[in-house]
């Protein structure tokens, strides 16, 4: 019995492990699935996998790293092939025109109402692969190393993509600067 | 701080860069005037706000699940272990079950089931049901914009209360405490985290007692005169802190004062004269957040990191004029702090003090973030007689319940319910359905401060009135 119980996680470390690779993980499981419900679901199925799994606390962190990787992959195609078999429709409720009303807009919204729609616009119009990597780093609070996890691709890369799209994007306010310089 | 502005996203600095410039946009005291010249500052600033709600959707997210990690984990550790799991036992009910409720407010996503015939099945058996489920709520809807609530439905006894479907308790308003009488009147309660003690402060004093017992309380004086006391107890540890002339974080059990807040934190002018008017512990317990009025500096909140200890983690306010801030409130993602005075309410980014929300104010009130799992962004306060229920992230009311003007509020823990007042009654709503649940009556003078208990089973309300005795009240959810 005690053998067994130094072979599974115990509280902090699950605690540990959770706090480290869940955002990550989570963020893996909501590109790929049709619903927020979907991936919640499929992160408590990797974490419960994790704890019933008697020897992962003996695993080093990078293999507990690449077993918890392992296994959200393997519950992604798991989620396909159901989903393929019972075919879904997916409605997002997108959030329309925020704060229609000054009165209740956030002060700097209201005050630079022009330069933020223009970014809204200029975000609408990235390619996807760069709109996915502002919400990873946004939305969902990632660093780069980690949305490189996500989209399987080369940190590097995603940096490179990331610094380019956000100067990009900077040219809303940068505009306006020079005009403000222009006046004067 | 210094940097080259046109490199400030290179590729090998991007990550630490954009985690710099959350913390430098905490540095002023109005984020606006600060960074209107700069632009990375000002992108970085509304990438956060454009991705706000996502953002609290995620984290509520991860929330959601790790409850139901440990909630299995405890289950498999002591086999019918299931009361003292109250938030995991609420948050694990987010499909309500065998409650007569339409859907919720709101859903981001849906399933449509099938195509073809399963779906034309699925889709009549769902109109059926709505139809069902609207008859029933308009049956047991009892208006909730009468003026005069307390006569819109009959006085409660104990024992005389007909259980409405979905409310899961099943005998509301019984007294299970009530404090000594004070002259003053009571002005802040909080909850232990185990629900079993109350804290009440009155002008000067702090009043510890027992929800269930009526045993003579423990009364801490903070020795700061007899000005009005605030209170918030640690969610997860034994401190309660008590704001006065400063903060003083002390053990609950027996006074003994643990520490005091940084000069800074309460008294930003560093001349004596302010006073703390509000306080809110983080969800994690680690950081507080104090508003603090002061004749120089205005109102001010600051988020004091009290793991650290030294020093006020950020300073922020855009509150430098008008009424002191009466109520403060975090988000359960611990991301945000909303704050209410007389005259305004208003979300702030609990990182650097970025103004996310605003609501005008005609008197002062309470304000608070619902703690619910499926109304992320959900903000109560009162506001024209009316408590207010706001999506912070849309701009948009989400629900409005008349007759309620005294500003005293509270959540029931799985923000399921929402429980205000009015004159000396307390009405609980169902907050997804609005329909008007209980009337408690059991108060003889103004109802002025409410709380709900962690674990979801009582409340305790107390009163304010110059004219006579006040008490708190601790009764059955």
């Amino acid at each position: 019995m005690q053998h067994n119980s130094c072979k599974t996680l115990d509280d902090p470390s699950l605690a540990v492990l959770y706090q480290r690779f869940a955002p990550v993980l989570f963020a893996h499981l909501y590109r790929h699935t049709s619903s927020r419900e979907d991936a919640e679901d499929l992160l408590l199925e990797v974490f419960m996998a994790a704890l019933e799994y008697e020897g992962f606390a003996i695993l080093s962190a990078k293999e507990q790293e690449n077993w918890l990787w392992s296994v959200a992959r393997n519950k992604t195609v798991d989620h396909y092939r159901r989903a393929a078999r019972r075919p879904g429709l997916q409605l997002d409720l997108v959030l329309d025109d925020l704060f229609e009303r000054d009165e209740y807009a956030p002060e700097h919204v209201t005050l630079r109402r022009e330069e933020y729609a223009r970014l809204r616009a200029n975000i609408a119009q990235l390619p996807e692969i760069q709109q996915e990597v502002l919400r990873l780093r946004f939305a969902n609070d990632l660093h780069c190393s980690e949305i490189a996890s996500v989209l399987q691709k080369n940190e590097g890369a995603i940096r490179m993509l990331l610094s380019r799209t956000l100067k990009l994007l900077r040219a809303v306010y940068a505009k306006d600067e020079r005009g403000k310089d222009d006046v004067r | 701080m210094m940097y080259d502005k046109e490199d400030f996203f290179s590729p090998e600095w991007v990550d630490e860069h954009l985690e710099l410039s959350l913390l430098q946009r905490g540095a002023g005291n109005n984020p606006l005037q600060s960074h209107e010249a700069d632009p990375n500052l000002l992108l970085v600033q509304d990438l956060r706000y454009f991705y706000g709600a996502e953002g609290t959707e995620n984290v509520r997210s991860l929330q959601r699940v790790w409850e139901r990690v440990a909630q299995q984990r405890m289950g498999e550790q002591t086999p019918g272990l299931a009361r003292s799991q109250e938030g995991g036992a609420h948050l694990r009910l987010l499909k309500p079950q065998g409650e007569a409720v339409p859907a919720p407010v709101k859903r981001r996503r849906m399933r449509i089931p099938g195509r073809g015939l399963p779906a034309v099945a699925a889709i009549l058996f769902l109109v059926v049901m709505v139809s069902s489920l609207l008859a029933i709520v308009h049956l047991t809807r009892q208006a909730p914009t009468s003026p005069n609530l307390a006569g819109s439905t009959s006085t409660p006894q104990p024992g005389q209360w007909t259980p409405v479907p979905g409310y899961p308790y099943p005998t509301p308003g019984r007294t299970t405490s009530i404090s000594p009488a004070s002259s003053d009147g009571f002005s802040a309660l909080s909850w232990s985290p185990d629900s079993q003690q109350v804290a009440a402060s009155t002008q000067g004093k702090v009043w510890i007692w027992g929800a269930t017992s009526s045993a003579q309380p423990f009364v801490f004086d903070p020795q700061t005169g007899s000005g009005p006391v605030v209170l918030a107890w640690s969610p997860g540890a034994p401190r309660l802190a008590v704001g006065s002339s400063r903060v003083q974080v002390i053990d609950p059990g027996n006074g003994v004062v643990k520490f005091t807040d940084p000069a800074l934190a309460s008294d930003p002018a560093g001349d004596g004269a302010a006073r703390v008017t509000a306080l809110a512990w983080s969800p994690d317990g680690t950081r507080l957040a104090v508003a603090a009025h002061d004749p120089v500096v205005g109102n001010v909140v600051n988020i004091w990191n009290v793991q650290i200890g030294r020093q006020p983690g950020y300073i922020f306010t855009g509150q430098s004029a008008g009424e002191a801030i009466s109520s403060l409130s975090w988000s359960s993602d611990g991301r945000y702090v909303a704050s209410a005075n007389g005259q305004s309410v208003q979300m702030w980014d609990a990182h650097n003090g970025t103004v996310f929300f605003q609501h005008a104010l005609n008197a002062a009130t309470d304000v608070a973030w619902s703690p619910g799992a499926s109304n992320a962004g959900d903000l109560a306060f009162v506001n024209d007689g009316s408590t207010q229920v706001w999506n912070v992230w849309t701009g948009t009311l989400v629900s409005s319940y008349p007759g309620t003007p005294n500003g005293a509020l509270t959540w029931s823990p799985d923000g399921h319910y929402l429980a205000t007042a009015s004159g000396r009654n307390v009405i609980i709503y169902n907050a997804t359905t609005g329909v008007h649940l209980y009337t408690y009556s059991g108060d003889a003078n103004t109802v002025s401060s409410l709380a709900w208990s962690p674990d979801g089973n009582s409340l305790v309300s107390c009163e304010s009135s110059s004219a006579g005795p006040n008490y708190a009240r601790v009764w059955s959810a």
